[in-house]
C-alpha cells in the first residue's frame, strides 16, 4: 500500500509553480505534521503551488491563504498532481 | 459603591486574524502589557465597563492551533484550562473561515463558552461570501458576531454576545463527532480515565483528556501518570493507524477540517468565484527572486532613516533639556551645602535618566516603522526573502531585522526580537545583538582610528571592525544553536497574510506600548545602575587640600583615580595587561559600561583634558597623548575589546527584561566579556610577537 502510494507521488519540492496538487502523505514528525495541519496542509488536502524557485522554498495557496513552506518541510510532503 | 459584575474574557485567534485590532477596539487605552509568568510571551490585559458589567480582557498569543507544540500554544491553552475565563472570544478572518475555524474547533473541544468574532466581514462580503449566520451558529454551537474591527464596526454586538454567553447556564456540548473508529477508542480511554480516578481528567474533562491522549499530546501524556492508561492509548493509536492509515493526531485534525467544511458548505454561499486579487500581483514583485532583496533593502533603509535621522531632532531637544536641567539644578543649588547630593542628582540621576530618555524618539520611530511593515503584512514577505541567507547561519529569516537594527542601537534591536516566534531563535538573536557594532561605539572608533592609523588605512580598519562584529555574531549563533540553545530549528512554515492598510490607532498603540515599556522598565533598572556607577566614580573623595596644587582638570583626574572606579581600574591592571591595556584604559572601560560613548569622555578625564569631547582641539590633543602612550596594535585592541565586550548596562537591563531572566542577561554580559578578553589577548600577544619578529 505504502509503496504503491510512493510510486504515485513526488515530493512537493519538485512541483513547478502553477500546478494544483493533492497531498498523498507527509513523512515527518508530529511537530511538523501538526504545524502543517493547523495551516490546512494534511493528507488529502489540495492546494496550488504559487511559487517555486527551486531553492526548496515554496509559496502555496491553500484555503484562501498563502503559506510559505520551507526547505525542511517541502521535501517531506508527498503530493500527486490534480487534473 | 455598587460592586459591578465581572466577566473575564480571553481573546484567542490566529495570527493575522486582526485579533489585536479587536482587542484595541474593545479596551481602548486602558491596557496593561506584561509577560506570562516564566515565558517570554507577551500578555496584554485591558478592561471595559459595559452595561453595568466590568469586562476584563486578556489577549492570548496568536496561534493556529492549541496542540501545544509551541510556547504560545501552551500559554494559550493553559490560560483557558486553568484560569477558566468566563468567555473565550475567537477572532477569525471571515474571508477565510475554513482555515480560521480550525482553532475554533479546538476551543469547542475544550467546552469553553465561546463567541466567534467574524472579523473583516467586509472583505468576506467583497469576495462574495454569504453567511447564513443563524444556521452556522446552530452548527457550531456558539454565537457569531460579524464585525469590521479596523472600522470600529460590530463592537457593541460583540460585547452583547459576550455578556449573553457568560450568562448562559446550559453546559456546552461539543458538536464534533470524529467518526465511529475514533469515537470507539475515545470512549474506551474515557472510560478508563473515569475508572482510575485520574486527577487530570477530573480537572479538564475526561473526553478532552482522552482526545488529547489519543492525539499523542506530549504535555498531557506526561501528566497522566497511569502507565496502564498510556498503554491503552498506544494500542489505540496503533489500531487507528492500521485501520485508517494515518497517525491519530492527523486523523483527528482531518475530522476537524471535515466538520468545518461540512458546516461551511451548509451555511456559507460563494456568490462570486474566488478571484486572485491585487495581493497576488503585489507579491509577484515584492517576493520576486531578484527584485525582492533590493526592495527590502530600500524599505529597511527608510525605517532606519526614520529612526536615526528624524529621531535625531527630538533627541537633540531632549539632550538640550537634560543639560539645561543639570545646569539649572547646579545654578539654583543653595550654596555649598550637600554637594554630594547635588552631584548625585546632576551626574547620577539626571545624567542617567537623561541618557535613557534621549533614546525614546529613536524607539518610537523605529517601532512605528516596524508596526507599519508588520501591519501591512510586509514583514512576513521580508522574512521569506531573507530566509535564504539567514537559514545558512541557523536563524529564521526574521532575525535579520533586529540584527540590522543593532547597528543603530542594541536596545531597540533587542526589543525588536519580539517579532520572532521561536524562543530559542529569539534568545540566540538577542544574545549576539551587542556584537552588531552600535552607533554609540562610533565615537570610540572616531577617536582611536585617526589617532593610530594613517588616512588611507582608516576606512579599511573601520570596515574590519564591523566585519569582525558580524563574523563573531555568526560564530556565536552557530555555537549557541549547537549547545545551549539546541533544539529543532522550527521548520519554516509561515503564513503570508493578505496585504492590509494599517490603522492609525493600531500603529500609535503599538508605538506607545513599546515606548512606555522602555521608559518604565529599562528606566528603573538603568536609573539604579547609573547611581551605582556614579557612586563608584565619585567615592571616596580625596582628602581635603591634597590636590590643591593641580589645575581643576588635573584635580578631576586625580579624584577619579582616587575613586573606587579608579582603584578598580588600577587593580584590574594585571588582568588587562595581557590585552595591552593599562589602568587608564581600565577606568575608561568601567565608564563605558554605562554607555559606550562614555569611554571617550572618561579617557579625556583621565588625561586631564576636561570632558568636552565635542571640541576638535581637545580631541586632537587627546589623540596625540594616546599616540605617545600606546602603539597602533594597542589602539586596535582597545577598539576590538569595545566591540566584543560587555554591552552597556542599558542593554543588560533590556536583555533581562526581554528574556525574562537575569540568567540570560548575565550570561550575555559575562560571556561577551570573556570572549572579548580571549580574542583581544590573542590578537595582542600574537601581534606583539609578529612585531618583534619583523
Amino acid at each position: 500500500m505504502q509503496t504503491n502510494k510512493e510510486t504515485q507521488s513526488m515530493p512537493l519540492i519538485q512541483v513547478p509553480a502553477g500546478k494544483t496538487v493533492e497531498v498523498v502523505f507527509i513523512d515527518a514528525g508530529h511537530g511538523l505534521k501538526n504545524r502543517l495541519a493547523s495551516m490546512g496542509v494534511l493528507s488529502h488536502s489540495t492546494f496550488k503551488v504559487l511559487r517555486n524557485e527551486g531553492a526548496g522554498r515554496l509559496i502555496v495557496g491553500i484555503k484562501n491563504s498563502k503559506v510559505v513552506i520551507g526547505r525542511g518541510a517541502s521535501g517531506k510532503i508527498f503530493v500527486r498532481e490534480c487534473e | 459603591m455598587e460592586q459591578k459584575k465581572e466577566i473575564r474574557v480571553a481573546l484567542a485567534g490566529n495570527p493575522n486574524s486582526g485579533k489585536t485590532t479587536v482587542f484595541n477596539l474593545l479596551t481602548g487605552a486602558r491596557r496593561h502589557v506584561g509577560n506570562y509568568p516564566g515565558v517570554t510571551v507577551e500578555k496584554v490585559e485591558g478592561r471595559r465597563d459595559y452595561k453595568g458589567f466590568l469586562l476584563r480582557f486578556v489577549d492570548l498569543p496568536g496561534t493556529y492551533s492549541l496542540a501545544a507544540y509551541s510556547t504560545e500554544e501552551l500559554v494559550a491553552r493553559h490560560f483557558i484550562l486553568d484560569e477558566k475565563p468566563d468567555v473565550v472570544v475567537d477572532v477569525l478572518d471571515a474571508s477565510n473561515p475554513e482555515r480560521h475555524l480550525y482553532l475554533a474547533t479546538q476551543l469547542m473541544e475544550m467546552r469553553t463558552p465561546l463567541v466567534l468574532a467574524f472579523n473583516m466581514s467586509d472583505v468576506a462580503q467583497s469576495q462574495g461570501l454569504e453567511f447564513d449566520l443563524k444556521h452556522l451558529e446552530g452548527l457550531l454551537g456558539s454565537r457569531i458576531v460579524p464585525m469590521v474591527a479596523s472600522k470600529g464596526k460590530g463592537m457593541n454586538d460583540l460585547l452583547d454576545a459576550v455578556i449573553e454567553t457568560a450568562a448562559d447556564k446550559t453546559p456546552i456540548t461539543p458538536p464534533m463527532h470524529y467518526g465511529k473508529d475514533i469515537e470507539a477508542e475515545l470512549s474506551r480511554i474515557e472510560h478508563l480515565l473515569i475508572e482510575s480516578d485520574c486527577e487530570v481528567s477530573a480537572r479538564y474533562g475526561s473526553r478532552w483528556v482522552a482526545l488529547k491522549l489519543l492525539e499523542g499530546d506530549a504535555e498531557l501524556c506526561s501528566r497522566v501518570k497511569h502507565s496502564d492508561i498510556l498503554k491503552v492509548v498506544e494500542a489505540a493509536q496503533v489500531r487507528l493507524k492500521t485501520i485508517l492509515g494515518d497517525s491519530a493526531d492527523i486523523l483527528i485534525a482531518d475530522r476537524r477540517y471535515g466538520f468545518i467544511s461540512g458546516a461551511c458548505q451548509e451555511a456559507i454561499k460563494h456568490t462570486v468565484l474566488a478571484r486572485h486579487d491585487i495581493s497576488d500581483k503585489v507579491d509577484l514583485v515584492l517576493t520576486h527572486r531578484w527584485l525582492g532583496l533590493p526592495i527590502f533593502g530600500v524599505l529597511m533603509y527608510l525605517v532606519f532613516y526614520l529612526t536615526f535621522t528624524l529621531g535625531e531632532y527630538p533627541m537633540g531637544w531632549l539632550e538640550t533639556f537634560f543639560d539645561w536641567l543639570g545646569a539649572a539644578t547646579v545654578a539654583v543649588w543653595p550654596g555649598e551645602n550637600l554637594l554630594w547630593l547635588q552631584s548625585l542628582l546632576v551626574d547620577g540621576v539626571i545624567a542617567g535618566v537623561g541618557g535613557v530618555v534621549v533614546f525614546l524618539p529613536n524607539i518610537l520611530f523605529l517601532f512605528l516603522g516596524i508596526a507599519v511593515l508588520e501591519d501591512t503584512g510586509y514583514m512576513a514577505r521580508a522574512a521569506f526573502i531573507m530566509d535564504r541567507i539567514m537559514h545558512k547561519i541557523g536563524l529564521h529569516g526574521k532575525s535579520f531585522i533586529p540584527m540590522l537594527i543593532g547597528f543603530g542601537c542594541s536596545i531597540p534591536a533587542i526589543m525588536a526580537t519580539r517579532i520572532l516566534e521561536n524562543r530559542r531563535n529569539r534568545l540566540a538573536t538577542m544574545l549576539v545583538i551587542p556584537l552588531m557594532s552600535c552607533g554609540a561605539r562610533i565615537p570610540i572608533y572616531a577617536l582611536l582610528i585617526p589617532a593610530f592609523f594613517p588616512p588611507h588605512w582608516r576606512g579599511p580598519v573601520m570596515w574590519l571592525i564591523y566585519i569582525i562584529g558580524i563574523v563573531a555574531a555568526i560564530l556565536c549563533i552557530n555555537l549557541l544553536r549547537r549547545s545551549l540553545l539546541k533544539g529543532e530549528s522550527v521548520p519554516f512554515v509561515m503564513e503570508l497574510p493578505p496585504y492590509r492598510m494599517p490603522t492609525w490607532k493600531g500603529l500609535s498603540i503599538h508605538m506607545w506600548d513599546r515606548g512606555w515599556m522602555y521608559l518604565r522598565k529599562a528606566g528603573t533598572i538603568i536609573l539604579s545602575l547609573s547611581i551605582v556607577l556614579w557612586f563608584l566614580m565619585s567615592f571616596p573623595t580625596p582628602p581635603e587640600g591634597r590636590f590643591d596644587h593641580l589645575t581643576p582638570e588635573e584635580q578631576y583626574a586625580a579624584g577619579l583615580k582616587y575613586s573606587i572606579a579608579g582603584r578598580i581600574g588600577k587593580a584590574m591592571e594585571p588582568v588587562i595587561r595581557p590585552m595591552g591595556f593599562d589602568w587608564k584604559i581600565g577606568t575608561a572601560l568601567i565608564g563605558a559600561t554605562m554607555a559606550k560613548e562614555v569611554f571617550v569622555t572618561q579617557l579625556s578625564i583621565v588625561y586631564s583634558l576636561g570632558d568636552e569631547e565635542e571640541d576638535e582641539e581637545t580631541l586632537s590633543l587627546l589623540r596625540q597623548r594616546l599616540r605617545a602612550d600606546y602603539s597602533s596594535l594597542q589602539g586596535f585592541c582597545i577598539m576590538l575589546f569595545c566591540l566584543l565586550s560587555t554591552p552597556c548596562i542599558a542593554t543588560v537591563a533590556i536583555t533581562r527584561k526581554e528574556s525574562g531572566k537575569w540568567r540570560w542577561a548575565l550570561f550575555q554580559f559575562f560571556g561577551l566579556t570573556a570572549m572579548a578578553y580571549v580574542v583581544t589577548t590573542a590578537v595582542f600577544q600574537i601581534g606583539s610577537l609578529v612585531q618583534s619578529l619583523i
